[in-house]
């Protein structure tokens, strides 16, 4: 720690451009893990915007019947990129950034534990994702089989262009970073504590990554090793997932999904973190039900192991009724947490910040994902409702409407503390009305037409089947959406133009971040608070209402 | 909880359950199902989507409430009382999920055996084969073909009202998915494998059928239909399929 503080500072070089280079090389080689933290967050808020774009382009080609602007090739690399990039380089990336810079902060460590090893893997993420968009210069454009890239599809014989190599290396590549994080972050928080801050005391963003970490170490290991053989099929001449020659299809959707579903939870329990946090602070209470929360969190991390064959009940391959169970038993530590939210708010004396603005839409967006979730769980609904565009509704209510709306609320939440300045409340409100509004009129219209029986990763449909008018109103709805992400760049540039001091903590916050300066020392603490509960830095602003007796383990 | 928040919450309740009464002699959204399966499947969604009706709309009330109800007043800066959870109410707010879970499972365990379930004995039997980018329909004791031609519409299968059809299915290259919205039901085709289902028409008409799974560039447009017809009219069609197939065999 004290080496880190004794620095050289760069302002003492006086020519200005070797200073902005000092500052390039700085960022480059960073092992700190808040700089690191900021990179993956903005790696993957670009990503976001791409993925988002390319989302703008399938919804120009299916507001009406007709294929009037994209190629069936164009449109098959545009639907699997987009889904590629939200799930892989934005959604769960995301997390891992947000977590690199808060997990230490929260448990009161100086870094993470590996930190060379932390560089490394957002080094891997940021060529992974390089790649996967490199394919789009390669001939037969980039990768076009779905972002699931089911064998055979995906074999040399039907895909012959290099752009599926590109992308089996390129997710490779964030697999193995999403592992090394994970192993970072257990490792983390496992030696790292602070005085004080006993397991029962972490902060629940942090329980909810440690849990993430290690849903992360049983999950990715397999899709690697899927995607691994997908390249020994396509370039050395293999035959695992080939029926033709011996091999088996489903063998592929099996190891896909044995990370695929899992990944849903890798994306999904950070921002349950997130809005653990935020609730609680802005309804002024603490979280409701702290234990039963954590083993929610447990239980869905151990549930979410058991559920991936519910994306294969019409393969007529795998035990329907196991997989049905455990996907609908996955509901009730969900739910769990949804009682949890609500009697924190219940009887609070709740503020509508923007962060809290994007927790509540999460909130109202995620029931929907939720009990449409049951709905999917059943395979007989399923036989009907699967690869309809009511699965990808569904999905959507819960990667957009849900993670994606609590990735607004944590830049809301936490940018203050990562800048040391406020973003603008007022651009902050209308972020949130257009893309809430924007949200639901894009993805309701396709409940409708998924019941109805729209398949999905149609570049087409025939005008006499009733999907012409949801499909429009979807279309509409989703450039109000991207709207309201541009209101957000807006209020970056003006933010960032027109600086707004936050301080240390300007939401009253709970946990540990909320005690050091904005944005932290490099060491991320001159001196961290005595730790008594799951609350230091509520209980160091209130001490009339600290527990007496809770700090006495801590004396020295 | 207070006085008020109970009289909404009481009121939000009979509101949500009245709508729910009047919206249960519909559909809900989806294809009233022109088979005896899909009209099994079409009873399973409506029971799915009252459930989630009442406990979305229980939940949403809840969070509506503690929204309005326990919204900060202007100047209140008081902290407000700090609890920090009630165990009896945890308990019973993840038993109560814990019943309602096992009720809709039996619910889709009962449906999907019917739905599932093969006769002894089916009175017609298809063979299907999908391939990229079309479907083989192969009626095979009376020799009867019909395949997906460039640029049409797809190839029809014709059924008998009333009678268990067996669907014999594979693909032959990539996965495909046999799919007819209005049957309430599909199945994915997969090389290697070959899949047996009954289907029982309970209605005449066409109906349109696509396929469901990803498979290519032409995926958006392999589709098929299916007219389902009266048993005479059935035996009528067959026998002038089967004269005209052997025809153009013997031209060949």
């Amino acid at each position: 720690m004290s080496i880190t503080a004794e620095r050289p500072k760069v302002g003492a070089t006086p020519d200005p451009s070797h200073r902005r280079r000092g500052a390039i090389v700085e960022w480059l080689t960073t092992t700190d893990h808040k700089k690191l933290g900021v990179l993956y967050m903005c790696t993957a808020f670009f990503f976001f915007l791409v993925g988002g774009l390319l989302a703008l382009g399938i919804r120009l080609e299916l507001a009406e019947p007709g294929q009037q602007f994209f190629s069936s090739h164009t449109y098959a690399q545009m639907f699997t990129i987009h889904g590629t990039t939200m799930i892989f380089l934005f959604a769960a990336p995301f997390g891992l950034g947000l977590a690199n810079y808060l997990v230490p902060l929260q448990i009161g460590a100086p870094d993470m534990a590996f930190p060379r090893l932390n560089a490394l893997s957002y080094w891997l993420f940021a060529a992974g994702g390089l790649l996967i968009f490199l394919g789009f210069g390669a001939s037969g454009g980039a990768a076009g089989a779905g972002w699931t890239g089911y064998a055979p599809l995906s074999e040399v014989r039907w895909t012959p262009g290099a752009g599926i190599d590109l992308w089996i290396i390129g997710l490779t590549l964030t697999s193995i970073s999403g592992i090394l994080t994970g192993l970072n972050l257990v490792t983390t928080v496992a030696l790292l504590r602070a005085p004080g801050m006993t397991m029962w005391r972490l902060p629940v963003f942090t329980w909810d990554m440690l849990t993430t970490s290690v849903i992360i170490l049983m999950a990715f290991p397999p899709v690697a090793t899927a995607l691994s053989l997908l390249l020994i099929d396509r370039r050395l001449g293999g035959h695992v997932y080939d029926a033709a020659t011996g091999g088996d299809p489903i063998l592929y959707q099996h190891l896909f999904w044995f990370l695929g579903h899992p990944e849903v939870y890798i994306v999904i329990l950070p921002f349950f973190g997130v809005i653990t946090e935020i609730i609680p602070v802005f309804s002024r209470k603490p979280l409701f039900g702290y234990f039963g929360f954590i083993l929610a969190t447990l239980a869905i991390a151990a549930l979410s192991m058991t559920v991936w064959a519910h994306h294969m009940f019409t393969t007529g391959a795998v035990d329907n009724p196991f997989f049905s169970a455990m996907s609908m038993m996955i509901a009730v530590p969900t739910g769990v947490k949804f009682f949890n939210w609500i009697f924190t708010m219940w009887g609070g004396k709740i503020s509508f910040k923007t962060p809290m603005l994007f927790a509540m839409g999460f909130l109202f967006n995620f029931l929907i994902g939720g009990v449409t979730g049951v709905i999917l769980a059943s395979p007989s609904i399923d036989f009907h409702v699967q690869d309809t565009y009511f699965l990808v509704s569904h999905f959507h209510y819960v990667m957009m409407g849900g993670a994606a709306f609590l990735v607004f609320a944590a830049i809301y939440f936490w940018f203050p503390k990562f800048t040391g300045i406020k973003l603008r409340e007022s651009l902050g409100r209308l972020t949130f009305a257009l893309m809430f509004v924007g949200f639901n009129l894009t993805f309701w219209p396709q409940f409708v037409v998924g019941l109805r029986g729209m398949p999905r990763r149609i570049v087409d449909y025939p005008s006499s089947l009733g999907y012409d008018t949801p499909n429009l109103v979807s279309s509409i709805g989703s450039g109000v959406l991207a709207l309201g992400v541009l209101v957000f760049l807006i209020d970056l540039v003006v933010s960032l133009r027109r600086r707004v001091p936050a301080g240390g903590d300007p939401w009253g916050g709970y946990s540990l971040e909320w005690a050091t300066s904005s944005p932290p020392p490099e060491h991320n603490f001159d001196r961290v608070p005595p730790i008594r509960s799951v609350r230091p830095t509520f209980d160091l602003r209130h001490p009339e209402l600290a527990d007496p007796g809770a700090g006495k383990e801590v004396s020295p | 909880m207070s006085v008020h928040a109970r009289r909404v919450l009481s009121a939000l309740v009979v509101a949500v359950g009245a709508a729910l009464l009047s919206g249960c002699a519909s559909s809900f959204g989806i294809p009233d199902g022109a088979t005896e399966q899909g009209r099994d499947i079409n009873d399973l969604w409506g029971r799915f989507f009252v459930a989630s009706l009442i406990v979305g709309g229980i939940t949403l009330a809840l969070i509506v409430i503690a929204i309005v109800v326990f919204r900060r007043r202007r100047g209140d800066d008081a902290l407000p009382r700090q609890s920090e959870g009630n165990v009896p109410l945890e308990i019973v707010y993840t038993a109560i999920p814990i019943a309602i879970v096992i009720v809709l499972w039996s619910l889709s365990m009962t449906t999907e055996n019917r739905v599932l379930d093969v006769a002894d004995d089916p009175d017609v039997s298809v063979h299907v084969e999908a391939f990229a980018w079309g479907w083989r329909f192969g009626y095979p004791q009376e020799g009867v073909e019909l395949v997906s031609e460039p640029d049409t519409a797809g190839p029809q299968m014709v059924l008998p009202v009333g009678r268990t059809t067996r669907i014999r299915l594979t693909s032959d290259d990539v996965i495909h998915s046999f799919y007819v919205p209005d049957f309430l039901f599909k199945r994915d085709a997969v090389p290697g494998h070959v899949w047996e289902f009954d289907i029982t028409p309970a209605e005449t008409g066409v109906f349109e059928g696509t396929c469901a799974e990803f498979c290519g560039l032409n995926h958006a447009f392999m589709r098929f239909s299916v007219r389902v017809v009266e048993p005479a009219e059935y035996a009528s069609w067959l026998r002038t399929a089967a004269d005209a197939q052997a025809e153009q065999e013997a031209t060949l």
